[in-house]
């Protein structure tokens, strides 16, 4: 692939790892893949090479989660990666296929219009019309030139696609073949073919994923970043670069402010106070990182242009509760609480108490 | 050293220690066995024979003068020293217990505990509960404490090697190597060259230990002599099972002369041995035991899968993995979890991968963990949250043979029985105390801890409200299946205090209805249990915030509004339970209109009773800005069109009494309510609840008086039919001389200009006739009899 291409896939960008990889790989490999799991861990987490060179980490978070996914596909086992928009699933699952098979393009887009012919097979007419139906007259997806193969296949956005599509794949699952009814034949996966699936939980316009699917996956949940620090740090240099990129006018440092943001977003997520003394209600909107990311630039924005040249409680204030409050009964009482129980008792945030009840 | 001993190093409630220790015992058959343990315990050893005895079971020493003084020595039955036991038990063997005498380790806190009692002269002698709000000084546990949780050489051996070793999770490190493998008998050498390189270099460290230090130096120096003893008494082999942590020590040859000194001038106190039952709860390392272990259902686990093995063969994997996964499965299912066989396959098989990705012989506890969580509870964290606690940590109670002596809590219950002078007898027998002496509260926290651990000795009579919140009257009976009720409360603790507040923890993390925590809250501090209070307080405000119901809310706060008003008599965490009751009625208030709506007429009812008793219980807090919300929470109650007539009008009545409406607007209010267009049965409802208990109201305001009496007027005849069991209801509420008072007003009429002092009688007015016809019929509706 070209270096003019907007973007190159995975095993493109990261071939001479990769390689170096490999070359010092030697705990036993499973069929048609080309690294031990071992090293497809080391792969996404990074680390130091025995033979020096250093992997650059593709992944940080718990390890004890790739460790599951990757022993997941060492079994055979089909992988669904669950979480939330922004949780890096399509990441992993690209660099793990490239990991894995050295081709992370296998990939199906799930989406409400996708139907069965692009997950199992399609027909090439004219061909079907000329000779009748035949291997020639058959068009493969990438899921059957995965099981062809024996690579990993990537299906991106598995709840989009309508239940009765979604229930194709069951028999691919627990059977490794694709029956082709018409020809009285089908095909048989190869060792090392295998699927990643990547869904969203908590979005609108998914469909549930049918039971006897689900049964078929192990699943494991990437969650959001996991401490104040490491979410705050991503906060603040996704908005100073956001920032810039917007043009907006020069302000104050916002550090200390982002740091209440993450606070509020964090505590109201996880339904406790951060010291864990206290259990909170949680609200219907997501709270993402990104959302964070969001009412920072919001308030910049706002102090920037019409305020007094820093982030404060005022300009935070209205796009907190903008934030927050989805639901305008269930998350009004929610932040209500919130606020008599937890904002209202640190002293330091009398400011964000005052602004955040005039707003409500 | 004589090289007829045989020192076994061990981890404290190792399975596969025990199982090598088995095995060696076996293959060396001593003439002895000495195990770290207390002296003192040597006399109810016998009682380890019987078949009643079923461990997680502990060994108790407690000094007589003070109970809350105890040590105890858990033994589970995968712990090497049960084993070691129960194997010199069997074969006749000498067994003793070589540990430092426990009497001087509870001298010393005895004397400590005298001399902070003695320091603040003013401050009052703590009750023994001040003890439990420390969770390791509940386990006093002086023997098994080779793996406390700080790092370094010296606190957390096992962690600094498996650093050394480049793992950081100790516990998976220290389970592949020592627990879950094949038992070998080089295993205890290769611990003791490993600890024996440890203690080399927690010598080095610079950092004096001090007090602590010179405990474990009293404690070997006494093992040391002990094993010299042995030696001489017994001509055979000798097997020494203790800490992995001592063995090096023990190892070292010093002088018999020295360790005498060491031991030199201890204080001794009397004490009291015993075995109690124990759990698996207090066995884990999160009770604050230290040397407890992560996870007992999984050693629990371990011990049952190498029981199934010949004498040195390799766990079967699969199986361990298979039968750990059913487990789970079973324990989701009893949940209502659903959870096919074919997920619990996969679930085993993916935590052997893992293992084998992780480099590990043996699947782990992480590892199942991980595999349960991807493939049988599709990543969800929550179903398994539900049975982590069951899993993992257990649910083993132990039991004691019958013929054990029960005597801690039994002598602790004494000691307050003679020091506040309440004897116990089999008849009936009523007390009244008064809450301003301090005997009478220590009387009445008796009681009402005695309650908690449900022994009902005292019957709680009333509080006497009427006269004020100081004097409780009991009823006591003392039945002799109160003593069975005493060893079943050995399980919370060895002192009233502390097993009365255990108890109310346990109870508090079962409860359902928040109705029950605030109870229960009520109940600590009604029994003196401050810490076990502000526990339940940390519960209830987690189950507040969980439940999305007014109701419950609304029944929970009234309780805690009386304490917080009215309990100054005992110590209460005040700020916890101020913070709790002001997040409760936020809640309240802001969802109380919903919760008033698409009632039937009893549930209305119900809630009317709930409103009136929060409302009071608002008042109690005198907190303006919660009145000011509960004032506006009331404001949106009255004019929420589909929330019940019934609590509207009370909602309107409370704001007119609050003074938020003046009788202008009140009358307004009425008018509006009770307009024709409201149909009668809403408007009776209405009206109803506004004159809930409000004759006052009526008699002296004429314009209320005014509105109402034209609205009554102008109803047509059907519709005035259909409420009168309303408007009964209503008028029978007030008492009987509101009544009589309101039928001369009715008398009257309506004529403000005249101003008649209703409350005085006059004289009988000139009537018409038809009025009179009406009166048997107005007596009757305002429950006059004639």
């Amino acid at each position: 692939m070209s270096e003019t291409h907007l973007r190159r896939p995975a095993e493109a960008v990261f071939a001479d790892e990769l390689e170096a990889l490999g070359k010092i790989d030697d705990s036993p490999r499973p069929a048609n893949w080309r690294l031990s799991p071992q090293a497809v861990v080391t792969y996404l987490l990074g680390g130091k090479l025995k033979g020096g060179g250093e992997i650059t980490a593709k992944y940080v978070g718990n390890r004890r989660l790739i460790e599951t996914a990757v022993a997941t596909l060492a079994t055979d086992r089909a992988l669904l990666l669950l979480g939330l928009p922004g949780t890096a699933k399509s990441w992993v699952s690209e660099h793990m296929a490239a990991a894995i098979s050295g081709d992370s393009q296998l990939l199906i887009q799930c989406t409400a219009g996708t139907d069965e012919n692009q997950i199992r097979y399609g027909w090439n007419y004219a061909q079907l019309l000329a000779k009748g139906p035949s291997r020639e007259a058959l068009v493969a997806t990438p899921l059957m030139r995965g099981m062809e193969a024996g690579k990993i296949v990537r299906l991106e956005e598995l709840t989009r696609m309508g239940s009765d599509v979604q229930d194709t794949l069951i028999t691919v699952l627990s059977e490794k073949t694709l029956p082709i009814p018409e020809l009285n034949t089908a095909v048989f996966a190869e060792r090392g073919f295998n699927i990643i699936g990547t869904a969203n939980n908590r979005d609108k316009g998914v469909n549930e994923l049918s039971s006897a699917l689900k049964r078929r996956f192990n699943v494991v949940v990437l969650p959001l970043p996991s401490d104040m620090e490491e979410e705050a740090a991503i906060v603040v240099k996704r908005v100073r670069e956001l920032g810039s990129g917007l043009e907006l006018p020069e302000i104050a440092p916002a550090d200390k402010e982002i740091q209440r943001v993450v606070t509020i977003f964090r505590e109201l997520r996880d339904g406790q106070t951060l010291n864990g003394k206290m259990k909170l209600k949680t609200p219907s909107s997501t709270l993402s990182t990104a959302e964070a990311i969001a009412v920072t630039i919001g308030a910049w924005s706002e102090a920037g242009h019409f305020g007094a040249g820093a982030i404060d409680a005022g300009s935070l204030a209205g796009n907190l509760v903008g934030a927050i409050v989805k639901d305008p009964v269930q998350d009004a009482i929610v932040l209500q609480e919130y606020l008599e129980t937890v904002v209202r008792e640190r002293k330091d945030w009398r400011d964000l108490y005052g602004a955040i009840r005039e707003v409500l | 050293m004589d090289e007829r001993v045989h020192l076994f190093g061990i981890r404290h409630h190792g399975p596969g220690c025990a199982r090598s220790l088995q095995q060696a015992l076996e293959a060396l058959n001593p003439e002895a066995v000495l195990i770290e343990g207390p002296p003192e315990a040597e006399a109810v050893i016998d009682f380890a024979r019987s078949p009643a005895m079923r461990p997680p079971l502990a060994l108790l020493v407690y000094a007589d003068s003070d109970p809350t003084l105890a040590s105890f020595f858990p033994f589970a039955e995968f712990s090497p020293e049960w084993r070691a036991l129960l194997w010199a038990l069997e074969h006749r063997r000498p067994l003793r217990f070589i540990d430092l005498p426990s009497t001087f380790r509870l001298a010393a806190e005895e004397a400590a505990a005298k001399r902070a009692a003695e320091a603040p002269p003013e401050s009052e002698p703590p009750e023994s509960e001040e003890v439990e709000s420390d969770p390791v000084a509940e386990f006093p546990s002086t023997a098994p404490a080779s793996a406390a949780p700080t790092p370094g050489p010296r606190r957390d051996p096992l962690g600094y090697l498996a650093a050394v070793a480049g793992y950081d999770d100790s516990e998976a490190w220290w389970n592949n190597l020592i627990e879950q493998g094949a038992p070998a008998p080089e295993l205890f050498t290769a611990i003791e060259s490993a600890m024996t390189a440890l203690r080399e270099e927690a010598g080095a460290e610079s950092e004096a230990p001090g007090e602590e230090r010179l405990w474990e130096d009293r404690r070997e120096a006494q093992m040391r002599l002990e094993i010299g003893k042995a030696l001489k008494d017994f001509a055979g082999p000798i097997a020494v099972v203790v800490g992995a942590w001592h063995v090096p020590a023990l190892r070292r040859k010093a002088k018999a002369g020295e360790d005498r000194a060491l031991l030199k001038g201890l204080a001794k106190t009397k004490v009291t041995v015993t075995w109690v039952p124990w759990t698996d709860s207090r066995l884990a390392v999160a009770s604050g035991y230290g040397a407890g272990v992560l996870s007992p259902g999984w050693y629990r686990h371990i011990w049952a899968e190498l029981q199934r093995l010949g004498p040195s063969e390799r766990p079967d994997l699969q199986g361990l993995a298979a039968r750990w996964q059913t487990r789970v499965a079973e324990l989701l299912r009893r949940e209502g979890q659903v959870v096919a066989p074919a997920s619990v396959i996969e679930a085993a098989r993916l935590s052997t991968s893992l293992a084998a990705l992780r480099e590990l012989a043996v699947p782990g506890l992480s590892e199942m963990q991980d595999a349960s969580l991807a493939a049988i509870c599709f990543g969800q964290a929550a179903p398994m949250k539900l049975i982590e606690r069951r899993l993992v940590i257990g649910a083993e109670v132990g039991e004691i043979a019958e013929d054990v002596p029960q005597i801690p809590l039994q002598a602790d219950l004494q000691r307050w029985q003679k020091r506040l002078r309440l004897k116990p007898t089999a008849l009936e027998q009523e007390v009244a105390l008064d809450l301003r002496s301090q005997a009478g509260l220590q009387k009445s926290a008796l009681l009402h801890r005695l309650g908690l651990i449900d022994l009902p000795w005292g019957q709680f009579l009333d509080a006497g409200r009427s006269r004020g919140t100081f004097r409780e009257r009991w009823q006591l009976q003392w039945e002799p299946e109160f003593s069975v009720r005493l060893v079943e409360a050995m399980i919370w603790g060895t002192t009233i205090a502390q097993a009365a507040g255990n108890a109310a923890r346990g109870r508090a993390e079962e409860a359902e209805a928040l109705s029950e925590l605030a109870g229960l809250v009520h109940d600590c501090l009604v029994a003196d249990l401050p810490e076990a209070a502000r526990d339940c307080i940390e519960m209830l405000q987690t189950s507040a915030a969980e439940t999305g119901e007014v109701t419950p809310l609304l029944e929970a706060v009234p309780p805690l509004a009386d304490i917080l008003r009215y309990g100054t008599a005992r110590r209460i965490p005040e700020r916890e339970l101020r913070l709790l009751v002001t997040s409760l009625t936020e809640e309240i208030f802001v969802g109380l209109h919903y919760a008033c709506r698409q009632l039937d007429e009893e549930a209305a009812a119900a809630m009317l009773r709930r409103c009136a008793a929060f409302d009071r219980a608002v008042q109690l807090l005198e907190d303006d800005r919660l009145q000011g919300d509960w004032q506006r929470a009331l404001g949106r109650l009255a004019e929420d069109d589909p929330a019940a007539p019934l609590l509207k009008g009370f909602a309107t009545r409370r704001l007119y009494d609050h003074g938020v409406l003046d009788s202008a607007a009140t009358s307004g209010q009425l008018s509006r309510a009770l307009s024709p267009a409201q149909g009668a049965p809403d408007a009776g409802a209405w009206l109803e609840g506004f004159l809930a208990d409000a004759g006052q109201l009526l008699l002296h305001d004429r314009a209320l008086f005014a509105v109402i009496d034209d609205w009554l007027l102008a109803l047509p005849e059907e519709d005035f039919t259909n409420l009168l069991p309303m408007l009964r209801r209503t008028f029978g509420g007030f008492d009987a001389m509101e009544r009589r008072h309101l039928l001369t007003l009715v008398r009257e009429g309506p004529r403000p200009e005249r101003r008649v002092d209703p409350t005085a009688r006059t004289a009988a007015p000139q009537v018409d006739a038809a009025f009179e016809r009406a009166l048997p019929l107005l007596r009757t509706i305002l429950g006059l009899r004639p």
